[in-house]
């Protein structure tokens, strides 16, 4: 090679130094969108702080193979779901979203795993993982702000089914049906919930929108399956609640005394008996609160699935609530096998029995008891602290001796 | 009459990591090539015949010294279009069947198309190996190989053809066809240059021999003038043992065998002198002829002097 | 021209080659066996299929990449028909150049062989609704290789095989960290020292997380901003930076005895 060849090959080669330099000054502000999630990168903003995740983590994300790395473990998860080994699946779940956030299944499985799969020995849901599991899935809907899924999942199945907060359901349902690609059984979810809400012309409303929309599909494809589905349903569920409307008219003119009463008895520690009686149609449900006397629901700032140990709250609502049958309704709770669950590690507990007619059965107990509560009375218990509800509640305070 | 390898000064020393002292390979190294002879290069195992040719090659770089090759540096580009080299025991693409080989080194030398399709064929057929042109090298046998490196070694009609070792491993048919082909190239004009530690071989076919030992060069010059002592060999019968006797004070060697007495001496008046102490003792001169060595007595005395 | 000759003898000898292939069919096997785990939904199959499909194409891609740069010049000396080609009226940098792109055409053919099973599996699982949004993150992982090629083959100049190894694989773990590299190369907590020397790591050594972006093509979810231009200048860098390595490679094995 001429002396002059290797001259400017060598000048090539300084000039391009350089510029390569400025090609990747160029490029790291854009990379944050490729790699999303806390890769190993990120704890490394203290200078110091260890890397924490396991080696074989690490290798996957070194070489860029988080989103594998994340599936591998997400096959994993499903295994422990088959077998049953639900302490297994949270970790796990948290480790994929955070290799990878925009895993949007991980986030709805590990939040239901959260709010449902711990439970005592008679598979009631400790409820201290509902707000960590909010929590998760708030996560989920801010790493993927376009997605329908996580709100949904967070409006029906954490705050309708689980919390029966109504309104919150609501509020994340409707942010769902915003988002592009949302499927129709979306909106008819804001309808329902608008009918547990107790808001019936909402509901009605949000019936005839969900009968207009899919008319309007259907008009420019009448062979729109999911649009005739959606049609279908909607007029059925809108046939329902004016049905229902003119059965439960006259419901508030003659309401029932519900007459109310419910006793709490020890039988050893930890294990009791609930009984009582309401003069209400069978397969009426009392939801039971068990909390300690300073509970209050947790705000999901910080997410760890290290629930306060020191907490005790057993919550029964809706299906979960004990049945009454000819006006009678009992229920013995050993909570002895499940110390951890329950640590009764307070001096006072309240104890909350409640019927609600908005989380009624329709046609069994609500054609009763109208949407709000409009068909009952009692002159102990009616509480009407909620607008526009009227429910039985009774409360009993009792104390830690009574328990243990 | 046209030079077409020189070489002055050449040198190439190697500094190796783990030697504190560093290894010439080839030591200040002048031989000149003439145009359409065939030069045998000779040395010992480690002489530096192959770094020598590697340099001419343009493979490697002399740490100093110039060489040329048809009056061009060693290495031009140019000048490779004019050469070709078989080295030793050649490797070729194993997976590539015969002509897809000459195929490839043809199209390196800008060959195309038709041209080169026929230039292969008759290369093929020049080596015979025209009906296995298809099978995959590697089963090709020893025999096979070098022949298809001859074959690459004529793609180009080289004016200079670099032979290293070109019948290593073959067995004596093969050899002469070698040595045959090698005497055909220069009759066609071209220059080979021969590195080769089969001496038979050289002696055979060789115009003009270089030897190396350690990198030096030792010996340089024409064959038969190499190989031509100066001494005569005297060759009687019935001679009595004291006119041997009185041989061996003229000759620089004598031996008796079978009643025949053989005597070498310098040229010159030794002769004369054995000759009449030969007839004086009423002997029978058989031979008076003068001695010719063979190339591998040359080659181990001249490394023998250049030990000691 | 003659770069093109060698290139074409690179790819065909690198095509017999068996452990391309023992890569290929592993390769192949492990995208289609993907399908088989269980999954709750149809998103989460799709989303495994494609995090595996892409990152088995990348990870045997980078197999494919090592293996072929690191004996691109030393498999050549050592069976020495480097000296019947170099004897020839070839340019060094021509040789060069030819091994390089021979190999580059090498790995291509891999891609898409790996690519076509791929694609195939991924449509089939989403009831033959092809995402063609999926070939850039093969286009990415090219060029990621066309860079790891560089580097193998700058080291492949001077290094034994097994050297070259490790040096290529060690560059291409450490250009893979640049999250830390960036992180660091601006922290404050750092003294100067320090902070310049993983800037200089983080610039200067080639950069192949880069090139990780499958994230949005295995959640089409997620937007992007400006997503062609980035890809544009990784594709650039790739390009720059191959460049100043091959003049290295070049400089270097100019001077070369061989």
């Amino acid at each position: 090679m001429k002396r002059s060849t290797r001259a400017i090959l060598i000048t090539i080669l300084l000039a391009l130094i350089p510029t390569i330099v400025k090609l990747q000054v160029m490029i790291d502000p854009g990379r944050r969108q490729f790699q999303p999630g806390r890769g190993v990168g990120s704890v490394m903003t203290k200078v110091g702080t260890p890397i924490i995740l396991p080696s074989q983590f690490v290798v996957g994300t070194v070489i860029g193979l988080r989103e594998v790395v994340a599936g591998l473990l997400w096959v994993r998860v499903n295994d422990f779901f088959h077998s049953g080994n639900y302490e297994a699946i949270v970790p796990l779940t948290r480790m994929i979203t955070w290799l990878d956030p925009h895993q949007i299944d991980v986030y709805s499985t590990g939040a239901w795993h959260l709010a449902y799969n711990f439970v005592d020995s008679d598979q009631r849901a400790d409820r201290r993982y509902l707000a960590p599991a909010i929590k998760f899935l708030r996560e989920g809907v801010d790493n993927n702000p376009t997605a329908w899924d996580p709100k949904f999942d967070l409006g029906f199945v954490l705050y309708n089914l689980k919390a029966q907060d109504f309104p919150s359901g609501r509020y994340w349902i409707s942010r769902a049906w915003r988002e592009n690609g949302a499927p129709d059984h979306v909106h008819r979810q804001i309808a329902h919930t608008y009918e547990k809400e107790g808001r019936i012309e909402d509901c009605i409303k949000e019936w005839k929108s969900c009968i207009r929309e899919s008319e309007a599909v259907l008009k420019k494809n009448p062979k729109d399956g999911d649009a005739l589905n959606h049609l279908t349903i909607s007029k059925q569920n809108l046939d329902l609640i004016l049905m229902r409307q003119v059965l439960r008219e006259d419901v508030g003119k003659h309401p029932r005394d519900v007459d109310f009463e419910a006793t709490f008895k020890q039988l050893r520690p930890r294990v009791f008996v609930l009984s009582g009686r309401a003069n209400l149609p069978d397969y009426a449900r009392i939801d039971v609160t068990l909390l300690d006397e300073d509970y209050k629901e947790p705000s999901p700032k910080d997410f760890s699935w290290e629930v306060d140990p020191n907490v005790t709250a057993l919550v029964q609502l809706g299906m979960h609530g004990m049945l009454v049958e000819n006006g009678k309704f009992q229920s013995e709770y050993d909570l002895s096998k499940d110390a951890k669950q329950y640590p009764f590690k307070k001096d006072r507990y309240v104890l909350t029995l409640t019927f609600n007619p908005r989380t009624a059965s329709h046609q069994l107990v609500q054609n009763a008891t109208g949407w709000n509560g409009e068909g009952i009375t009692d002159k102990k218990y009616l509480d009407t602290s909620i607008p526009g509800l009227r429910s039985i509640r009774k409360v009993i305070r009792l104390k830690r001796e009574d328990i243990m | 009459m046209t030079i077409a390898v020189k070489t002055e000064g050449l040198t190439k020393t190697y500094r190796l990591l783990m030697h504190r002292e560093p290894v010439n390979a080839v030591c200040d190294l002048d031989l000149e090539v003439h145009e359409g002879e065939i030069f045998g290069f000779l040395g010992p195992n480690g002489a530096g015949k192959t770094t020598t040719i590697k340099i001419l090659l343009g493979l490697t770089y002399p740490t100093s010294g110039k060489a040329w090759l048809f009056g061009k540096p060693a290495g031009d580009i140019s000048v490779k279009r004019e050469i070709s080299y078989l080295p030793e025991s050649p490797y070729f693409y194993e997976y590539m069947s015969g002509v897809e080989l000459l195929d490839f080194y043809a199209r390196l030398f800008g060959l195309n198309g038709h041209a080169r399709k026929q230039k292969v064929e008759d290369l093929l057929k020049a080596v015979g190996l025209y009906e296995d042109r298809h099978k995959p090298l590697s089963q090709y046998s020893k025999g096979m190989l070098q022949r298809i490196g001859i074959a690459q070694a004529l793609v180009n009609d080289p004016k200079l053809l670099f032979f290293d070792e070109p019948t290593s491993g073959l067995d004596p048919i093969a050899h002469s066809e070698i040595r045959d082909l090698i005497l055909r190239l220069r009759d066609e004009g071209r220059t080979v240059f021969l590195s080769s530690h089969q001496l038979s071989d050289v002696e055979m076919v060789c115009d003009r021999v270089a030897i190396l030992n350690r990198g030096r060069l030792l010996k340089l010059g024409r064959l038969d003038e190499l190989l031509h002592g100066g001494s005569v060999e005297v060759k009687a019968a019935g001679v009595p043992a004291a006119a041997v006797e009185e041989l061996r004070r003229v000759a620089a060697c004598v031996e008796v065998e079978n009643g025949s007495v053989t005597a070498s001496m310098d040229e010159g008046e030794a002769v004369i002198r054995a000759i009449d102490i030969i007839r004086t003792a009423k002997g029978r001169i058989l031979l008076v002829a003068p001695k010719r060595r063979t190339l591998e007595e040359l080659f181990m005395e001249i490394i023998r002097e250049e030990s000691k | 021209m003659t770069t093109l000759v060698i290139a074409k003898n690179t790819l065909g000898e690198a095509l017999r080659k068996k452990i391309i292939w023992i890569f290929l069919l592993v390769a192949l096997g492990m995208i289609v066996i993907s399908v088989s785990f269980a999954f709750f939904s149809m998103r989460e199959e799709q989303t495994i299929i494609k995090s595996f499909g892409l990152g088995i194409i990348a990870i045997v891609g980078m197999f494919i990449a090592i293996i072929l740069g690191i004996n691109l010049v030393p498999a050549e000396i050592e069976q020495r028909t480097i000296y019947t080609i170099l004897s020839k009226p070839v340019h060094r940098h021509e040789f060069l150049l030819g091994k390089f792109f021979g190999s580059l055409m090498t790995i291509l053919v891999s891609l898409v062989f790996m690519a076509a099973v791929f694609m195939v599996t991924v449509t089939y699982r989403s009831h033959w609704h092809p995402d063609f949004a999926l070939l850039k993150g093969v286009l990415m992982i090219f060029f990621q290789l066309v860079l790891l090629s560089s580097v193998a083959m700058v080291f492949s100049v001077f290094a034994t095989p097994v050297v070259n190894f490790f040096l290529t694989s060690s560059i291409y773990i450490i250009g893979s960290l640049s999250d830390i590299t960036m992180v660091l190369g601006k922290s404050k907590e750092l003294n100067p020292i320090m902070k310049g020397f993983y800037w200089l790591l983080h610039y200067l050594l080639p950069n192949f997380a880069n090139f990780f972006t499958q994230n949005p093509l295995i959640h089409p979810e997620v937007a992007i901003e400006n997503e062609t231009a980035y890809y544009l200048k990784a594709i650039t860098y790739a390009i720059v930076y191959s460049c100043a390595l091959l003049i290295v490679a070049i400089l270097k094995f100019e001077r070369r005895d061989m």
